[in-house]
């Protein structure tokens, strides 16, 4: 396999690695994984290109969804094409900034069931980092496509001032996007050491982001919107920093200056949840001998 | 791999028309149907999202008719009936239960067992389609309530209204079967398609009307999607139930559904007797 010749490949020979590696070492190993995994997936060029198409089709049948019913109407919960265009593009950007690194997540339970875990927890490396350097999955580079054609276009269409002040937040807002989604990934995957399949609440997951993520929230009214800004951050991922970003932040739910801190709920969310994975991997047991 | 060949001397049953073999035909819709009780958490996850998706839908209408109204002639009420309906229908299609069993078994090359049987394997496939259809409905009938709640339920326009939604509503699963059998088939060539599967879904959803009726697409789209099958799935059970199609115009809409049955049909058996011809079964 693979991944196992490039541990074998690490400079550090096995008889005289302390039994904790550095961080210099830890970061070496990962990049040696990281390239293993690339390579990996360019082995099957035909399943490449279908499985980016796959992605691409995912996010794209969203926007064209919008596209064509925004074709008939000005607007939606006041939003016109071209605002709506800049928050799908900020969504997207943000799941394929969380997807690229942290894919292998949705396969955790698999591994844990199977016991294939069990071998992460013996090698000195953190096993989350072994966990998604396992492989590269070609249908995130969909995702990214996907994200930058639809970002081209809006700001085509949407006339932003590009203030540094601007850049820097849309950065730092896709980065906290990223992280929000991270951390409900993380958060899932981590009850798969307590319970066998846990891709059910991912995939309910992952369709209320896709379904109202979209969106200007306050178009689903006021429990919903409440719901998805305190309960479920959908909310930061892509609305708020559109609506700063666009300078319409009116009906928010939020005051302008939360909504500027938008990118700090991400890490806040992503740190609680990297505590709530520690505490679960702690009460890990193997299903296997 | 080993080639099959279908030999012919077959016990009595397979001497019978299918007609005839109504006992083993009951069997295997009915054991399709307590197969979808079985999985019932997997068929509840799938409703739990479309329930979702019917509930984003209705807000997002509801505020596109409060930026302009008039747009439509169908009236929003009816229309966030229309789209609950239409995404009940795609719920039920066979695409996670029947379809998903049969590339399954071409990929496992237990498909062989199917065809061996003394009961043909296309009667074998309706069978299951209609035990599938039989657990959906059971199914969509105790989540009515949430449904409706997501969504808006209403009775169907009228008698004639509930009539012709009944005979459409067959036409369309004749189809929306068809078109994922000749999917599933694609695994003869190709082994693995749930990449192809999901493709399919999402295209085909979005075609079909269930998310936008196809009278909102514009110019060029709308020509390529009333000329495409989809549409006869889900748009016109949905507007017949609704009453946004009616008289002449409706059973013009039947017809076209019942000439997608017979085209599809046809390319279907034609697909299958090649699939037949080249059939390789993975493992000794």
């Amino acid at each position: 396999m693979s991944v196992s010749e490039a541990v074998a490949t690490t400079p550090a020979p096995a008889e005289v690695a302390p039994l904790r590696p550095t961080f210099a070492e830890s970061v070496g190993v990962t990049w040696t994984l990281i390239k293993a995994a690339l390579r990996g997936a360019a082995q099957y060029r035909l399943n490449f290109v279908l499985l980016a198409l796959m992605g691409i089709a995912y996010q794209g049948s969203g926007f064209a969804f919008i596209a064509v019913v925004l074709s008939r109407f000005p607007s939606i919960g006041g939003w016109t094409f071209p605002e709506i265009a800049v928050l799908y593009a900020l969504r997207v950007l943000a799941h394929a900034t969380y997807l690229v690194p942290l894919y292998m997540l949705n396969e955790l339970d698999d591994l844990v069931r199977n016991g294939t875990f069990d071998r992460f927890l013996v090698r000195p490396l953190n096993p989350l980092i072994q966990v998604l350097t396992r492989r590269f999955s070609v249908n995130t580079l969909g995702d990214v496509l996907t994200a930058i054609g639809i970002l081209t276009f809006a700001s085509s269409i949407a006339h932003l001032s590009w203030t540094p002040a601007h850049i820097l937040f849309a950065a730092a807002a896709v980065l906290g996007g990223a992280l929000i989604e991270g951390a409900l990934a993380l958060g899932i995957s981590s009850l798969s050491f307590r319970f066998v399949e846990v891709w059910p609440a991912r995939y309910l997951v992952d369709n209320v982001l896709l379904n109202f993520g979209s969106y200007p929230l306050s178009v689903f009214g006021f429990v919903a919107q409440w719901a998805l800004t305190w309960i479920l951050p959908v909310a930061f991922i892509a609305w708020v920093p559109a609506a700063v970003i666009l300078n319409h932040t009116g009906g928010l739910g939020v005051s302008g200056a939360i909504a500027w801190l938008a990118p700090v709920v991400g890490a806040v969310w992503f740190a609680l949840s990297y505590q709530f994975w520690r505490h679960e991997l702690k009460n890990y047991t193997s299903t296997g001998n | 791999m080993t080639a099959v060949t279908l030999t012919t001397d077959l016990p009595p049953l397979a001497a019978r028309p299918w007609w005839r073999q109504w006992g083993a035909l009951r069997h295997v819709a009915r054991l399709r149907a307590a197969a979808m009780f079985a999985y019932r958490n997997t068929m509840l996850l799938f409703l739990g999202v479309s329930i979702v998706q019917i509930f984003m839908l209705k807000k997002v209408w509801g505020a596109l008719y409060a930026a302009r109204p008039g747009v439509l002639a169908i009236p929003l009420a009816d229309l966030i009936v229309y789209l609950t309906i239409a995404n009940l229908i795609v719920w039920s299609f066979p695409t996670h239960t029947v379809s998903r069993y049969l590339r399954e078994r071409i990929r496992e090359g237990s498909v062989v067992f199917d065809l061996v049987r003394p009961v043909g394997f296309v009667p074998q496939m309706v069978a299951q389609l209609v035990g599938a259809l039989g657990g959906s409905l059971v199914i969509i009938v105790i989540a009515l309530p949430v449904v409706a709640l997501a969504g808006s339920l209403s009775l169907p326009a009228g008698a004639q209204a509930a009539g012709m939604f009944a005979v459409s509503l067959l036409c369309a699963y004749g189809i929306a079967g068809l078109l994922s059998m000749m999917l599933s088939m694609v695994a003869f060539w190709t082994l693995e398609i749930d990449g192809l599967t999901m493709l399919y879904v999402l295209v085909a959803s979005f075609l079909s009307g269930a998310l936008v009726p196809v009278a909102v697409f514009p110019g060029a789209l709308r020509t390529v999607v009333e000329w495409l099958p989809f549409q006869a799935t889900t748009y016109v059970p949905a507007s017949i139930y609704v009453g946004s199609l009616t008289g002449p115009e409706a059973w013009r809409a039947i017809g076209l559904q019942l000439a997608w049955v017979v085209i599809l049909g046809l390319a279907a058996a034609l697909m299958w007797r090649r699939a037949m011809r080249r059939v390789v079964v993975q493992g000794g």
